[in-house]
């Protein structure tokens, strides 16, 4: 059964533009159009507001939280070109870091893997993608891919750092591999890989038909392979797989859905893929042991109903 | 006269066909500081430090028609360089522009020569910002300064007839008539200090109204064309307001917030609460807002390639803008970019408990409902449209979802066929997972015994699967060892026969009592009493055909601890099936017992493992069961119908015969490869713990690497230090082991000046002292120290223990009361 377990009154005075959970899954960080993020601590199965962070100076489109190894850290974006980084010290939230140097709205942050260090990734409307990372004293670095997509860039997300090249390359332990993946509004889906302290394009995987809305690395828990799931204002969501010894890619159709499709998101093993969309609604998919995906529970968002979309198959 | 008519023409051709409009642009040849058009807005005129000149508007492009930036070079002086102009709304000749000099130019454009130039007024002490003609009088022109004063101009007369000057000399930064309908005298003034006042043309000594707008500049204001009581503010501290200025004292409805300082801001004709507005710097675009909506603009132009100077609507569909890029645009507000319909109105996420967290766009019907009534009454001319509608009730709502198993109140064999949703319950939910991280033993027992309590416990949390699995590991590594331990002292030795109906009844009757709380179980035992006799005599001519071959339900199922309870399907020689519904192991395997031994032959007598005397017969029979599964489990797997999940093994059992040593260690590395392959690194990672050596050396290192970091990973994001720490000492591997033994250094500091000891526990670098000092004998401690917490003072333990017997106070006299625990 799946069921609303609560409903949360965040006070936003717009539109939500997203909501995440902290690795402990015991803080939700929401972020809004009307400029603010609030922070709710969630472990006791109540939301209680802990703190409201004002400092972008529009819409906050993404947020993302980092690994707890670098304290309470939080990574923010927002229509003001702006990407700032917030870290609680004795139960302040104060900024740890701000970047301004995209020329348009800012999309997309995503951490990297705790073991590359404080490294994040964000995806501008301007088309480029910012790759910032700190040594920890202070000193923030930013490495720019230019016209990483044309028009601009909507999504970002790291892959996880075990790499399953590994059991490929049986040469002497590297340096755990960098890559991420990037959707934008040029229909392209991107992996940039990076060689020698540059960033490059990796793979272009081409299956959309209308702007990339999200993308999700899934994590990778022991297995072999990359998954990654990208939805698009086309209505569909598209599963890509390598199996992790060639750099060749197949795509499989998840589901095209009857309005467009906001985000997926993972599950912390990365066998469910929750899929939010324009009609209000998210799916769990789970991939059977055939590779079939199917949709094991559909919320209702309106309503916290749900309906079992797969009959008895078990 | 002949412009004229084309001007006619052209509204009439507006009348007829108001589509026709489209984007267009002109390059003006210089930054451009302000704009104005004539009353017909057939033209603009353009101004600024290097430019001045006249445009005229035509159907699809700009055509410049004059430029009054003429003359001999050494003539164009700072009277040329305008920071703003304005267009007489009765005289169609007539122009003002506001120079940084302080002057105000007039303008005439029916001059015959050259130079358009009419007159200057010196009035004004500093730069002056803004120039206004008065809406119906021709002739009234007000000037507002860098200088603080405003000065309204008689053009007849040539010479400035009031003077207006607020009680601070704050400098005049906008100034505007009220719209002619709306109030004839009156006029508001924008100043430096982020106050805005209200006059009235005919009391010069003091303003009807006075308030802080804004605790900083205020750039821009304008009067709402239709609300005479509305006017917009806007300033360097990045907000448009919207005041009531009727109220006393005023009113503040609305704030918008922008990404830029607001230089310049204009209502839109016709829509109530759409204003646009362009930024001093940063923001090149020039947006339109709707005031209900103040965080996201409505709509967006994005031509301009620096900021955008002034702005100006033609009518509601046509805005133009000029820009420091030289440039002048004229926007067709159907072709804007809405930046509301890009954005992403959800936001979803799963936490580590399998929470789904949801935010979403609220749509309220009702609310729609009335606009849509709204929308009929005012006809199509004020309608808003649709997505004016959606655009202005936006409003989010956030849900947490939880997966929640569904109370099991069916009977067991329902079970049998878990519900999907309870699939993703299990799947999604990760309470099972942390109940196993904690309840699982890795260490301080035999492996068999590890293997039984693992066991009971995946059963405990209906990971029937799972614990079914870890029997099979149980059972496949102490039948081994069993032989050579002594353990099988305790269990007599039973045979069990292919033939043996009747050890079997006798099995599941004692099944039956020992179950006596379950009625069902016994009925149905009871049916497969039957079924086991008809399978029995086929098993008597065939078993020793010695190709019996068994279908089951694929073992990688069960190790996927999926939840899935299928069908073990049980055949001999004559296709005869039987099915056995696993899913009812509650514990130690009891169902195990059900397991007929009559499709093989046993190829020895089978040394019971140690086990409670009153279930030895049961755990017998589970060994003949789990080495036929373990055995299924080498043989390749073959899919024969995948769309039911099913995956039917053959088995050999001439391996039973022929094979006089079998090892299961390549089974059980299968097995484990298969749960990590499924995602369930917790029972990989714990069996490959508790097999340990029997199977360590069988799998990748790398791999086996994997597994150990994703699941300390895991542990530790549900905050489970000490599994994870005990995970880590039992990994064997060195990179995991690396884990417990790194950050393990506690780093000091210098109790004086507070720096922190980078090479030495003792020695400060920057106080070049010895710290840390016993207080008693002064001596730098070696071996154990002990100190205050309090005030930081100590020193060598027997010391301090000898002082404290005597004294409570601190021995180096700091007068604290030191505390020792």
């Amino acid at each position: 059964m799946v069921s609303v377990i609560s409903s949360v009154d965040t006070g936003h005075e717009d539109m939500i533009h997203d909501a995440q959970l902290d690795y402990y899954g015991t803080k939700l960080a929401t972020c809004s159009s009307d400029r603010s993020i609030k922070l709710f601590d969630v472990s006791s199965g109540q939301q209680v507001p802990i703190a409201d962070l004002r400092g972008h100076e529009g819409p906050v489109w993404q947020l993302c939280w980092a690994h707890p190894m670098y304290g309470s850290v939080l990574a923010s974006c927002g229509y003001d070109r702006k990407v700032i980084i917030w870290k609680e010290t004795n139960g302040s939230w104060d900024k740890l870091y701000e970047y301004s140097n995209h020329d348009s709205s800012v999309n997309s942050v995503c951490f990297a893997p705790h073991e590359l260090g404080l490294v994040l990734a964000c995806g501008s409307s301007d088309g480029s993608i910012s790759v910032i990372s700190t040594t920890g004293d202070g000193n923030w670095d930013a490495k720019k891919i230019n016209n990483a997509h044309t028009i601009g860039c909507n999504a970002v997300s790291w892959a996880p750092s075990t790499s399953p090249n590994a059991l490929f390359d049986q040469g002497a332990r590297q340096q755990p591999a960098k890559r991420f993946v990037s959707g934008g509004c040029d229909n392209l889906v991107k992996i940039w890989r990076e060689e020698d302290g540059q960033w490059v394009e990796d793979q272009k995987l081409e299956g959309h038909s209308d702007w990339v809305r999200d993308v999700a690395w899934a994590p990778s828990i022991g297995l072999p392979r990359n998954v990654i799931a990208t939805c698009s204002q086309d209505c569909r969501v598209i599963i890509w797989t390598n199996d992790g010894t060639s750099n060749h890619w197949t795509s499989r159709v998840l589901n095209k859905f009857s309005d467009v499709v906001w985000h997926v998101s993972w599950s912390v093993t990365g066998n469910i893929l929750a899929v939010s969309g324009g009609d209000n609604k998210v799916t769990l998919w789970k991939e059977s042991v055939e590779g079939q995906w199917t949709c094991i529970s559909d919320v209702n968002k309106g309503q916290g109903q749900i309906t079992d979309q797969r009959s008895s198959s078990g | 006269m002949q412009a004229a008519m084309h001007n006619m023409t052209k509204v009439v051709q507006d009348k007829v066909s108001p589509t026709h409009n489209l984007p267009m642009s002109i390059n003006c040849d210089g930054p451009v500081n302000a704009m104005d058009m004539n009353k017909d807005m057939s033209k603009v005129v353009v101004a600024g430090r290097q430019v001045f000149k006249i445009i005229e508007v035509e159907d699809d492009m700009f055509v410049e028609t004059s430029n009054l930036r003429v003359g001999k070079p050494k003539n164009i002086n700072l009277n040329y360089s305008a920071a703003d102009v304005a267009w007489n709304h009765n005289d169609e000749n007539m122009l003002a522009s506001a120079a940084t000099n302080g002057a105000v130019v007039i303008w005439n454009l029916s001059k015959q020569v050259k130079s358009k130039q009419e007159f200057v007024f010196m009035e004004h002490k500093r730069s002056v910002n803004r120039v206004v003609f008065h809406n119906s009088e021709a002739y009234q022109l007000l000037s507002g300064s860098q200088d603080g004063t405003m000065k309204l101009h008689d053009l007849r007369r040539k010479q400035v007839t009031l003077t207006f000057m607020g009680r601070s000399s704050e400098s005049v930064r906008d100034i505007q008539f009220c719209p002619a309908n709306l109030g004839y005298f009156s006029f508001a003034a924008a100043y430096e200090n982020g106050i805005v006042q209200i006059w009235d043309m005919r009391r010069p000594d003091r303003c009807e109204k006075h308030f802080t707008a804004h605790n900083e500049p205020v750039f821009a204001l304008d009067w709402h064309p239709e609300d005479k009581h509305w006017l917009a503010t806007a300033g360097r501290d990045k907000m448009i307001k919207v005041w009531d200025i009727n109220k006393q004292p005023a009113q503040l409805l609305y704030v918008v917030q922008t990404i830029a300082s607001v230089g310049r801001i204009k209502w839109r004709p016709q829509r109530r609460y759409h204003i646009a507005n362009c930024s001093l710097l940063l923001d090149h675009n020039v947006n339109v807002w709707d005031v209900r909506r103040p965080y996201i603009p409505f709509a967006c132009f994005e031509q301009h390639k620096d900021v955008a100077t002034c702005v100006l609507w033609k009518d509601p569909h046509i805005l133009l803008s000029t820009g420091k890029d030289y440039m002048l645009h004229q926007h067709i507000f159907q072709s804007a970019k809405r930046p509301g319909d890009f954005v992403i109105p959800s936001g979803v996420d799963i936490s580590i408990h399998g929470d789904v967290c949801l935010a979403y766009k609220e749509r309220t019907a009702a609310v729609k409902g009335k606009e849509a009534g709204k929308i009929s009454m005012f006809g199509r001319k004020t309608s808003q449209s649709r997505s004016e509608l959606f655009f202005t009730q936006a409003n989010s709502s956030l849900a947490v979802f939880q997966q929640i198993a569904e109370p099991n109140t069916e009977d067991e064999f329902a079970a049998q066929q878990m519900s999907p949703t309870q699939l993703a319950s299990e799947d999604v939910s990760m309470t099972s997972f942390l109940e196993l991280a904690k309840k699982y033993r890795l260490k301080g027992l035999t492996t068999e015994e590890l293997c039984r309590h693992n066991s009971a416990a995946a059963a405990a949390v209906d990971k029937y699967q799972v614990a079914q699995t870890w029997q099979i590991m149980g059972n496949i590594f102490c039948t081994k060892t069993s032989s050579t331990k002594s353990t099988s002292l305790q269990v007599p030795r039973i045979n069990v026969t292919p033939n043996a109906p009747m050890d079997r009844q006798d099995v599941e009757k004692g099944k039956a009592v020992s179950s006596p709380d379950n009625e069902v179980e016994v009925v149905r035992s009871d049916n497969d009493k039957e079924k086991n006799g008809e399978i029995s005599t086929g098993t008597d001519s065939d078993s020793d055909g010695e190709s019996s071959e068994f279908e089951k339900n694929q073992l990688a199922d069960i190790a996927s601890g999926l939840g899935h309870n299928g069908d073990f399907f049980f055949g001999d020689g004559d296709n005869e099936t039987l099915s056995y519904p696993l899913g009812i192991t509650v514990q130690g395997g009891e169902d195990w017992t059900q397991l007929p031994s009559e499709a093989f032959q046993p190829r020895h007598e089978i040394t019971g493992p140690a086990a409670p005397p009153d279930r030895l017969d049961h755990d017998s029979l589970m060994v003949a069961a789990v080495e036929s599964d373990a055995v299924a489990v080498m043989t390749p797997i073959e899919e024969s119908e995948p769309s039911e999940q099913y995956l039917n093994l053959n088995i050999d059992c001439s391996a039973f015969h022929a094979g006089t040593v079998l090892d299961y260690t390549s089974t059980a590395v299968d097995i484990i490869c298969c749960f990590a392959e499924q995602g369930d690194i917790q029972s990989a990672v714990s069996m490959l713990i508790v097999l340990g050596d029997h199977v360590r050396s069988h799998i990748d290192g790398e791999s086996q690497e994997n597994w150990f970091m994703s699941y300390i990973d895991l542990l530790s994001r549900f905050r489970l230090w000490t599994i994870a720490s005990e995970v880590i000492a039992l990994s064997h591997l060195p990179q995991v082991m690396q884990l417990n033994q790194s950050s393990t250094s506690i780093h000091t500091a210098c109790p004086h000046c507070m720096r922190t000891m980078e090479r030495s526990g003792w020695l400060c670098d920057r106080c070049k002292s010895v710290v840390n000092m016993c207080s008693i004998c002064h001596c730098p401690v070696k071996g154990l120290a002990v100190w205050c917490q309090g005030c930081c003072h100590g020193g060598h333990i027997q010391h301090i223990q000898d002082w404290l017997v005597g004294n409570i106070l601190c021995p180096e006299g700091c007068g604290h009361m030191c505390e020792y625990t």
